[in-house]
């Protein structure tokens, strides 16, 4: 726990908000690493709000990946349970998101390998892709489902690529340190990945038979 | 928070995107919203394993000093390592490692603190030792370790009203102080 001492200091400059959960949560100006290094310090409020930072893209990153938005939870329960099992363990020389992610993408790889070794499980059934969606107009979910569905057609490693560059938006060299494949190798199939999406897209191969 | 994505993008030497692929991407950039279960299950499971953490290390804190009195019923010579009790005639004996030094003797109020009092002797290990008998009381005592004071890391109290000497205690019971 904190000091009394720490505690003014950090409420001096840290706002307490209401998150979209109704919980509160540390708002602004405090980077993941102080977040972390709080947490190391016995105070679970940081934790919280590391998870609450980063869940909607490990969710997001989860869903679009697996194709199932409640693997997509269990994954990414998995990965915050392991992250704070291994946060003494983490460099700060690594951004925390990338190291979140490293774990992220190693739960979601293990859960492709599991489903396909238990006999595969295709999701072509809209009423589950509707979970999977966000609330949105019918055009927008529409072109989503869409775009979900081609990206299920791209291969495992295409499409692990495509949505760390264009959907997590982080850099090759990151990307290529969270897979283990070469930089180069990751640009291919990125560029791999939007050439197949371009070209179901087009053809209207990624919509629903 | 969406990046609007132009198809003229071309972030970290990407290509051009269509504009295709430019409305996919930024569809698919829209975060998944957070049930308010999931998030409760995830904390209370957090909350859990860090229960569960501090619990261990008590445990192990708790087997440390079970093994730590084990070793020390183990040594059945009084010795320097805190409080002893020492019946009438016995000694105490005093030890510390220092494989590297070349000259290592006791020092404390109960040798006027003269380096040259009571030289220890070196063991095969490079454990240096020697017994002394010292009247019942509270003594503070240190190692002159080739010229420098060295206190006793094994002992359970030091002494921090020695002047700004660095030293250890060791309390000696004589017979019928316990």
């Amino acid at each position: 726990m904190f000091s009394s001492s720490t505690e003014a200091a950090l409420a001096a400059r840290v706002p307490v908000v209401t998150g979209a959960t109704g919980a509160k949560v540390f708002a602004v100006g405090m980077t993941d690493e102080e977040l972390v290094r709080l947490t190391l310090g016995g105070d679970a409020r940081a934790f919280t709000t590391l998870i609450d930072r980063h869940a909607p893209s490990c969710l997001r990153y989860g869903t679009r990946m697996l194709g199932d938005r409640a693997d997509a939870e269990d994954v990414a329960q998995e990965t915050f349970m392991r992250v704070h099992k291994s946060l003494s363990q983490y460099d700060e020389r690594t951004p925390f998101r990338t190291w979140l992610f490293s774990i992220l993408v190693n739960r979601c790889r293990t859960a492709l390998s599991q489903r396909i070794r238990r006999e595969r499980r295709v999701i072509a059934d809209d009423s589950e892709m509707m979970l999977a969606s966000v609330p949105s107009t019918a055009q927008a979910t529409e072109l989503r489902d869409d775009v979900e569905r081609a990206l299920r057609r791209l291969v495992a490693e295409q499409r692990e690529a495509f949505l760390l560059r264009h959907v997590e938006q982080l850099d090759y060299d990151e990307i290529a340190r969270l897979t283990g494949a070469r930089p180069s190798a990751v640009r291919m199939r990125v560029k791999r990945a939007c050439d197949r999406l371009q070209e179901l897209l087009r053809d209207g191969e990624g919509e629903a038979a | 928070m969406i990046d609007h994505i132009t198809s003229n993008e071309s972030a970290d030497d990407d290509g051009p995107l269509t504009p295709e692929l430019a409305s996919a991407i930024e569809c698919l950039r829209v975060e998944e919203p957070v049930s308010a279960d999931w998030r409760r299950s995830l904390i209370e499971g957090v909350e859990a394993a860090r229960r569960q953490d501090r619990l261990q290390k008590r445990l192990i804190g708790v087997a440390g000093l079970a093994a730590a009195a084990a070793v020390c019923a183990m040594i059945a010579r009084p010795s320097s390592r805190g409080v002893v009790s020492v019946a009438d005639a016995s000694s105490v004996h005093f030890e510390i490692a220092a494989p590297a030094a070349r000259r290592v003797s006791l020092v404390g109020d109960f040798d006027g603190w003269n380096p040259a009092a009571l030289p220890m002797r070196r063991g095969a290990n490079g454990t240096w030792m020697i017994d002394v008998r010292i009247a019942p009381g509270r003594h503070a005592f240190a190692f002159s370790v080739d010229g420098r004071l060295t206190i006793d890391p094994t002992a359970a109290l030091s002494s921090d009203d020695n002047f700004g000497v660095p030293s250890s205690v060791v309390v000696v019971n004589g017979a019928g102080d316990e």
